[in-house]
């Protein structure tokens, strides 16, 4: 059979980037080593509730913004709706010592306005902060709607921290934790984060947070179905082995896990990119290509509680929680006994009703190789088998998240704790991390380019991480297919 | 370092990271004609003069300029030169 395009993995990008070629009237094949599409944005229930796995909120949906117009443009709008969370206060920073709350509002002058008045001699710092990323986050928003080529490949590169940028501008230890708390969205410490990824994420959550209404399994039969109107092939459960290229190093095709070839004269690859070094030839990479795709970090990975209860939750209700003992844990939200590390929570919802919610999940940021033999000094396996640590480590956090919020005491059943382990087996990531290839200081992440003529990349490890930063890379990925100026124009056009 | 020391560590680096023919790495050589670069690679040759070198210049516009070897022999004298006396 052969193909206009063919893309690989079934993700968020992959079906952007299969659905953007196809509605410019490509002949294109989705190519899923998971039973299913959109195997991360899934959800599992138990005891008839939903818990999502890979999407729970995310910025940028409001009118105009980026997220909004590219689901405008692919019609997602037409099976599923986003639900605004709680515009006084989405996210609800809190800690013990010292005894503090603040909850994240919607709209940079309303958090600004909140901020001064919880630290009112802060003033300078404030300012600056925000500022700074809002200035960077509409310098980004404007470079992604134009779509325009790369010019410089060196752009992107970000020498400056968040945390030195914080430590720049104040000594406060809590200002500085809570405007560090959103690292556990794109799984990277404030040392090593460069400040241009931490604004591009939380400069669109400062705008505004939405849920989807029936959450990321609602996204995936969205997708689904206008996959399936535009006259895209999915092919699921088939895992690609290789990529074939002709005499010339141009892209001919694929072969899949069972032997069957596919022809096509391009591919978009979504695949992580050590996966994808599996399944290029030698020769067609340079090797200094190949190691500094070798030599990507990895974001974080974590232990996921995921827990039921009889009462409704209001407290989870459009909101979720950053809990930690002090602020230093913000800091290195890594470091240290995991058992003290910070703790995001965030709502689960009932199959057939979205609110209030009657369960969470939490996430407790880890090494990617946390649970293997000999991780280090973090007791993970001891003497004691994978199922026996997995139950104590589930006692473990359940006590920590009931210390942390006390309103939750006694009324949850704890159901299931996910590890690396589960996620690496469930995505298909080398390293089991949440995020894959982390974004971080110095480092020079891959372009939508390669040298392979017709091979392009998109995926969270060329732009960023979550829903939004995966749909830029699908985006600008196909541009290079479609032509940058009549992406634009399509996009544009949708309002 | 001598001037002479710190072109053979470019060439020699250059030449092993891109697989380049040695006998290619002349001064008057373009970097995108001759030696056959193009833009991409230009990041990953930013990573390898850092590495052997030990200095940030990524963001630097002058890398961005240099059309051929002998351009990156000068530049790389210079950035050491300047780091030199600013210690």
């Amino acid at each position: 059979m052969r193909y206009d395009y063919l893309v690989i993995g079934a993700g968020a990008s992959g079906m952007t980037s299969a659905l953007v070629l196809a509605k410019h009237g490509y002949r294109v094949a989705l190519v899923e080593k998971y039973p299913s599409i959109g195997p991360l944005l899934n959800s599992f229930i138990r005891g008839g509730l939903r818990f999502d796995t890979g999407f729970h909120y995310s910025g940028d949906f409001g009118k105009g913004q980026v997220l909004d117009r590219f689901f405008r443009y692919l019609g997602l709008f037409d099976s599923v709706s986003t639900v605004p969370y709680n515009a006084s206060g989405y996210d609800v920073f809190r800690c013990r010592k010292p005894e503090f709350e603040f909850r994240f509002p919607f709209g940079y002058a309303a958090l600004r306005e909140k901020l001064l008045a919880t630290f009112p001699g802060e003033r300078k710092a404030i300012d600056t902060y925000l500022q700074v990323v809002a200035k960077i986050k509409v310098d980004t928003d404007d470079s992604i709607l134009v779509f325009a080529p790369p010019r410089d490949y060196l752009q992107g590169y970000d020498s400056v921290s968040l945390k030195a940028f914080l430590d720049s501008l104040t000594g406060n230890s809590l200002l500085k934790a809570l405007l560090s708390s959103h690292c556990v969205l794109y799984g990277v410490a404030p040392e090593h984060v460069p400040l241009s990824l931490h604004a591009q994420v939380v400069g669109s959550y400062y705008l505004s947070a939405h849920g989807i209404a029936g959450g990321g399994e609602s996204l995936v039969a969205a997708f689904k179905r206008r996959l399936q109107e535009a006259g895209v092939e999915i092919l699921c459960g088939r895992g690609v082995r290789e990529i074939l290229a002709g005499p010339a190093g141009g892209l001919e095709g694929v072969r899949l896990e069972d032997g069957e070839v596919l022809e096509c004269r391009g591919c978009i690859s979504t695949v992580h990119p050590r996966t994808l070094l599996q399944l290029v030839p030698q020769g067609l990479f340079r090797s200094v290509y190949r190691k500094r795709l070798t030599g990507l970090k990895e974001s974080a990975s974590g232990l996921i509680l995921y827990a039921e209860s009889d009462t409704p939750l209001e407290l989870l209700n459009g909101a979720n929680l950053y809990l930690s003992e002090g602020p230093e844990a913000f800091f290195t939200p890594m470091e240290g006994p995991w058992w003290r590390r910070p703790l995001f929570v965030s709502a689960a919802r009932r199959v057939l009703s979205d609110n209030p919610p009657y369960g969470f999940f939490s996430i407790c940021l880890t090494a990617p190789e946390f649970c293997e033999e000999g991780s280090s000094g973090q007791s993970w396996h001891g003497s004691e088998n994978y199922r026996e640590a997995k139950e104590r480590a589930a006692r473990m956090l359940q006590d920590q998240i009931e210390k942390l919020c006390p309103e939750l005491r006694d009324r949850v059943i704890y159901r299931e704790l996910s590890t690396p382990q589960t996620l690496k087996r469930y995505t298909h990531s080398p390293s089991g991390s949440l995020y894959g290839v982390a974004h971080w200081v110095g480092q020079s992440n891959p372009s939508t380019i390669t040298r392979i003529p017709g091979l392009f990349l998109a995926g969270q490890a060329i732009a960023g991480p979550g829903l939004l930063g995966v749909m830029i890379s699908a985006f600008h990925a196909c541009a290079n297919v479609i032509g940058h100026e009549q992406l634009k124009k399509d996009v544009m056009r949708c309002n | 370092m001598t001037e002479q020391e710190i072109i053979d560590r470019i060439n020699s680096s250059l030449a092993e990271e891109f697989e380049l023919d040695p006998e290619a790495m002349r001064p008057e050589a373009g970097i995108y004609e001759e030696l056959e670069l193009d833009s991409l690679d230009m990041v990953d040759m930013v990573i390898v003069l850092e590495n052997a070198f030990g200095f940030k210049i990524r963001e630097e516009q002058a890398i961005r300029e240099i059309r051929t070897l002998g351009d990156i022999h000068r530049f790389v004298i210079e950035k050491k030169a300047a780091l030199a006396t600013a210690s």
